[in-house]
């Protein structure tokens, strides 16, 4: 019965700045740079420069204070960032944004009344509004998040977020007509939300027509394929169109995602008892990775790497999902952390891999060999690293060490598609055309979907002058392949060419 | 530049701490005099009949988990006199060190006046009790009782008033934590299986029970931390039983290859019904935190579960609720089934409306029950007809499950009063309830948990037993002063095992419409109601005729009933129909 809450906070630049004093712009200027150390996940530093802010002046003592409420409770730290928000209203009674991210901390530490009652002396600022209007709606008060809704909708009149965050409050109350209104405008302002197109999916679904109903709620997936809800929600709809084949899959995902979602409820509880739990914060971090919540997973390693920096498990899984996100400097940074500290740790293996692989995409060649040999004498068995550095090193023309590292590769993992493809890759520069073949065909009898492979086995035919299996070839990628346009190209090309020499 | 930091907000934590919506005002005693006049009140007589109980749930510091769950109980003729008796489960300290339990009690009826029986006439059963379900397992005319608890659960054979603990020789001694149980012929063999719903895997005797997972910490209004109940998300959940009887009072568990063996399932509410009209009875069961399981016969000793592609397992938004106590009832009178389900506070008590193609629509707010269900937090549940006029109206007894919430939510309370929706009969659009609990009398808040139903007075009326968690149990007599408003209760009698017709289906036609019931002793949560049934005939003098479709396949009709009556009857003395 879990439901995930978001709140975004926000944070207003220079917003409530007291009058300058002697250091004001020194305070500035170091609020500034902490922000951009906050930004690049320099945790550490941005606090330390948050305080230098304050105590270089007080009149921004407020933000230094915020900013650094903002940055614990991204890592995790709820007594924390609470202590801070306090300060920041302490010095500044008025502060809306602190007192507004300290109502969402307090009712995600389960003080929702206290919350709500923090939201609602802020009857003119938007972003507390919405919030009041989520969590009166947790407690049941449909009215009072309504008009919270409307109050909010009165000062910020097109907003989409607004108008869908009313329409899903109206649709709660089985009043469609009302949400027919707001979302149909919520949808006019913003076609891209994922949430609104579930929501008028239901709405069509309501209204008795589950075409309309799974054409919105397929858009809504695909803006947010791994919301529980909208799995539920298309399973049902389609069931009742009697598609129950497609129905039961999405049913089946449903459950899945949401017997996670309870898991991460139940790991979040006994976090609330042992913040600083490494185990917990990792599992955590496992979960919102495979949910693709990134943000998520990135506090839970960034609040295990408060607690202990060099926790090598974390910098390992972190630097690895950081290459994912194509964050290549905090990746390395992380990387060259670990390594420096545990240089002999099997568990480095793969971060000079991560290493090595990104150096590779710099194209800084013999750093990345360097970092692939010593992951490998860390670890031989690493198929990917041994075809990285075959990769590397035909790259650098050195075929004949390549070919070994792609046959290391294929050693330790015979059925590594890649490395196949890599090691017939070098045999048709070598014009090697029987084992050429004989590496794509493996290629494609582990992997019938490696749309490559057609290509290649296309072009050893051709060089061999089989023209009717290079055609075939051809057709079979084409058959594959729908987006790459360029090769389709070069392949109908050659098709014609082959087509019209024969 | 904008920061973005994204939390979760942990949707128990939240509903344990309540609503910001105060609960509706209680109605003080100064102002019953300005309400409108209604034909009917409800009075709780239960003490002033000697229904005089008080239940014991043990509460203590370690806050088991079953304190809070605990108070079911049964309205039943036991003793085959015509008129309904009580039997209240009882609980006790689950402290290891104080091992005096009070005893269930079993009060006679006689003429309108309870009187307790010694030593329950044999069913004492001093285990720590949840549910009870009666039902003739032998075929011998007398209602037999099953006892789910916290525990092993018991089973006590009735012979001539008398009970005799059988559990061990039936093998429905069940260890697992049991709550709601019902009996049912579900191979419809003619006798009366047992099923039990099972809620969590919990162990009093772990070393680290004051903490989590055993209890939680909440944050007071004092700056304290308050020790709650735990939450069933800390636990994992216990698969529920079904009992094949093999018609002599001796039972198999087939849970497995029934397939209703589900290790995720945390049952507290479970309620036997032919949803579907194949003649077979299916069953729904209200899981707490996880959800529902809507069980089809398949009709050959097995069910298929497809409580979520049908609809009923979640929320509208496929959330987990906190499934509590169920009932099914044709509310809007189109032949179909429709489901109730209480639910926690913040969330709605659902209202899952059948569309008779194998799928729900939720009609809960477009109903209107959801808006006002949303403060409380709901248990027992019951349709019933208390005006006689023909639709099923909606019952539901409410209290909350921490002792201490006002510490932690102002808005809420522990003691909660109980509501009654009537329906408004609509012929042209979707049914709408109006809750008129207080304007009828039921003012009083109280931790409520069980509910039954049936006429303990003989009046034709529908009564209400509300057993509360450690407190004394309320009996709200029905007082209806409309004359021109009738009535009829049918009491079937079958010839097979199954001796009070259970799952029977009922068809009558009056004023020209047709109502459909079927017999059904076990719904809402951990209670046993009266097996005869009620239907409202409001000013119709008779029925222009009641079909009766017995699980034996034989279907009989009879014409022109007249009103006001028990009608008794017997399995084959009607016109058969085809």
């Amino acid at each position: 019965m879990i439901n995930a809450l978001f709140l975004c906070f926000l944070y207003l630049l220079g917003a409530c700045v007291s009058p300058p004093d002697g250091n004001i712009s020194s305070a500035q200027a170091l609020l500034t740079q902490g922000r951009l150390a906050s930004e690049n996940k320099h945790y550490q530093q941005a606090l330390d420069l948050f305080q230098s802010a304050r105590e270089t002046s007080p009149a921004v003592a407020h933000l230094a204070h915020f900013e650094s409420g903002n940055i614990y409770a991204r890592l995790g730290q709820p007594d924390l960032a609470s202590q801070e928000y306090e300060f920041a209203l302490a010095v500044d009674a008025n502060h809306a944004e602190s007192r507004h991210n300290l109502a969402v901390l307090r009712a995600d530490q389960g003080r929702l009344p206290e919350a709500v009652t923090l939201l609602e002396s802020m009857s003119e600022y938007v972003p507390a509004l919405a919030t009041l209007a989520v969590f009166s709606t947790k407690q049941g008060d449909y009215q009072k998040a309504t008009d919270a809704l409307q109050r909010a909708l009165s000062i910020e009149p097109t907003s989409a977020d607004l108008h869908r965050d009313l329409g899903s409050l109206y649709m709660k109350q089985g009043l469609y007509e009302k949400a027919t209104d707001v979302l149909e405008t919520a949808w006019n302002i913003d076609s891209t939300h994922a949430e609104t197109a579930r929501l008028l999916g239901l709405l069509h679904e309501h209204k008795g027509m589950p075409s309309a109903a799974v054409g919105f709620l397929r858009r809504a997936l695909s803006l947010r394929p791994t919301h529980t809800e909208t799995h539920y929600n298309l399973a049902t709809a389609l069931a009742k169109a009697g598609r129950r084949k497609e129905a039961n899959a999405y049913m089946q995902r449903f459950e899945e995602l949401a017997e996670r979602g309870a898991y991460i409820a139940q790991l979040r509880r006994s976090l609330d008892d042992a913040p600083n739990d490494i185990g917990l914060h990792t599992d955590l971090a496992n979960h919102y990775t495979a949910l693709g919540e990134k943000q998520r997973a990135h506090s839970h390693y960034q609040a295990i790497l408060l607690v202990d920096s060099l926790h090598l498990e974390t910098i390992v899984r972190f630097s690895t999902l950081l290459l994912k996100e194509q964050d290549l400097a905090q990746s390395l940074s992380l990387c060259e952390r670990g390594i420096r500290t545990f240089p002999k740790d099997v568990q480095v293996a793969q971060l000079h891999s991560t290493a090595g692989y990104i150096h590779l995409l710099r194209a800084e060649y013999e750093r990345a060999e360097d970092h692939f040999t010593r992951s490998l004498r860390l670890d031989k068995k690493q198929p990917h690293v041994w075809n990285n550095l075959g990769n590397l090193q035909q790259r650098r023309g050195n075929l004949s060490n390549a070919e070994d590292s792609f046959e290391q590769s294929i050693a330790t993992d015979p059925l590594f598609a890649d490395a196949h493809f890599n090691l017939a890759v070098i045999y048709q520069r070598k014009k090697a055309w029987p084992s050429a073949l004989k590496s794509f065909r493996t290629v494609l009898q582990i992997d019938p979907q490696y749309v490559r492979g057609y290509l290649g086995l296309a072009t050893v035919y051709e060089s061999v002058d089989s023209t009717h299996l290079a055609i075939d070839a051809y057709r079979q990628f084409l058959d594959q392949t729908k987006e790459d346009t360029q090769s389709r190209t070069h392949a109908e090309q050659r098709i014609d060419h082959l087509e019209s020499k024969y | 530049m904008t920061a973005y930091l994204f939390f979760t907000s942990c949707l128990f934590i939240i509903a344990c701490s309540g609503t910001s919506q105060d609960l509706p005002d209680t109605a003080p005693s100064n102002q019953r005099e300005e309400r409108p006049h209604s034909p009917i009140t409800f009075v709780d007589v239960a003490s002033d009949i000697g229904l005089r109980w008080q239940h014991d749930n043990g509460a203590s510091a370690h806050k088991y988990f079953p304190e809070t769950m605990s108070g079911g109980g049964a309205f039943f003729d036991f003793d085959n006199d015509g008129d309904l008796d009580v039997y209240a489960v009882n609980g006790g300290t689950l402290d290891s060190s104080m091992t005096a339990r009070p005893p269930n009690a079993l009060f006679r009826n006689d003429r309108g006046r309870f009187s307790l029986l010694d030593k329950a006439a044999g069913a004492e059963d001093r285990s720590y009790g949840m549910g009870v379900a009666a039902g003739d397992i032998d075929g011998d005319g007398d209602l037999d009782l099953y006892i789910a608890n916290f525990g092993a659960n018991a089973l006590f054979r009735n012979d001539d008033s008398q009970f005799t603990d059988i559990s061990q020789t039936s093998a429905t001694d069940d260890t697992l934590w049991g709550s709601s149980c019902a009996f049912a012929d579900y191979d419809r063999d003619g006798d009366l299986d047992l099923y039990v719903a099972n809620y969590v895997s919990y162990a009093l005797t772990d070393a680290n029970r004051d903490n989590t997972p055993y209890m939680s910490d909440m944050n007071s209004y004092e700056g304290n931390t308050e020790k709650g109940y735990p939450h069933p998300a800390n636990f994992p959940g216990s698969p529920d039983r079904l009992f094949r009887n093999d018609g002599t009072g001796v039972f198999e568990d087939v849970s497995e290859q029934a397939n209703i063996y589900d290790e995720g399932g945390k049952g507290l509410g479970v309620v036997f019904a032919d949803y579907d009209q194949d003649g077979w009875p299916d069953v729904y069961i209200a899981n707490d935190a996880v959800r529902n399981f809507l069980y089809r016969n398949a009709q050959n000793g097995t069910f298929v579960e497809g409580a979520s592609l049908a609809g009923v397992a979640y929320g509208q938004d496929g959330q987990m609720e906190a499934g509590m106590g169920v009932d099914w009832g044709d509310y809007d009178g189109d032949s179909l089934l429709d489901i109730t389900v209480t639910n926690f506070q913040a969330e709605p008590n659902q209202l899952y409306h059948n569309e008779g193609n194998q799928f729900f629509s939720i009609e809960t707010f477009t109903s209107g029950t959801g808006m006002i269900t949303l403060p409380y937090l709901g248990f027992g549940t019951q349709f019933i007809d208390f005006d006689h006029d023909g639709d099923l109206d909606l019952f539901t007894a409410n209290g909350h499950v921490l002792d201490n919430v006002e510490k932690i939510d102002r808005s809420t309370q522990y003691p909660q009063r109980n509501l009654l929706f009537r329906n408004d009969g609509s012929s042209n659009g979707p049914v709408r309830f109006e809750e008129i609990g207080l304007q009828l009398g039921l003012t009083s808040e109280q931790v409520s948990r069980g509910t039954a139903s049936g006429d303990y007075d003989g009046d034709g009326d529908v009564d209400i037993l509300v057993f509360n968690t450690g407190e004394t149990l309320n009996l709200f007599r029905n007082d209806n002063e409309a004359t021109d408003i009738n009535w009829l209760w049918v009491d079937l009698r079958s010839n097979g095992g199954n001796s009070h017709g259970v799952g029977a289906r009922l068809i009558l036609a009056a004023n020209g419409m047709e109502q459909v019931r079927e017999v059904r002793g076990s719904r809402s949560y951990l209670s046993q109601s009266d097996y005869r049934v009620h239907f409202g005939l409001a000013d119709a003098q008779r029925a222009d005729w009641l079909e009766v479709h017995w699980l034996s396949g034989l279907k009989e009709r009879y014409e022109q009933l007249e009103s006001n009556q028990i009608l008794r009857i017997e399995e084959g003395s009607g016109q058969p129909i085809p």
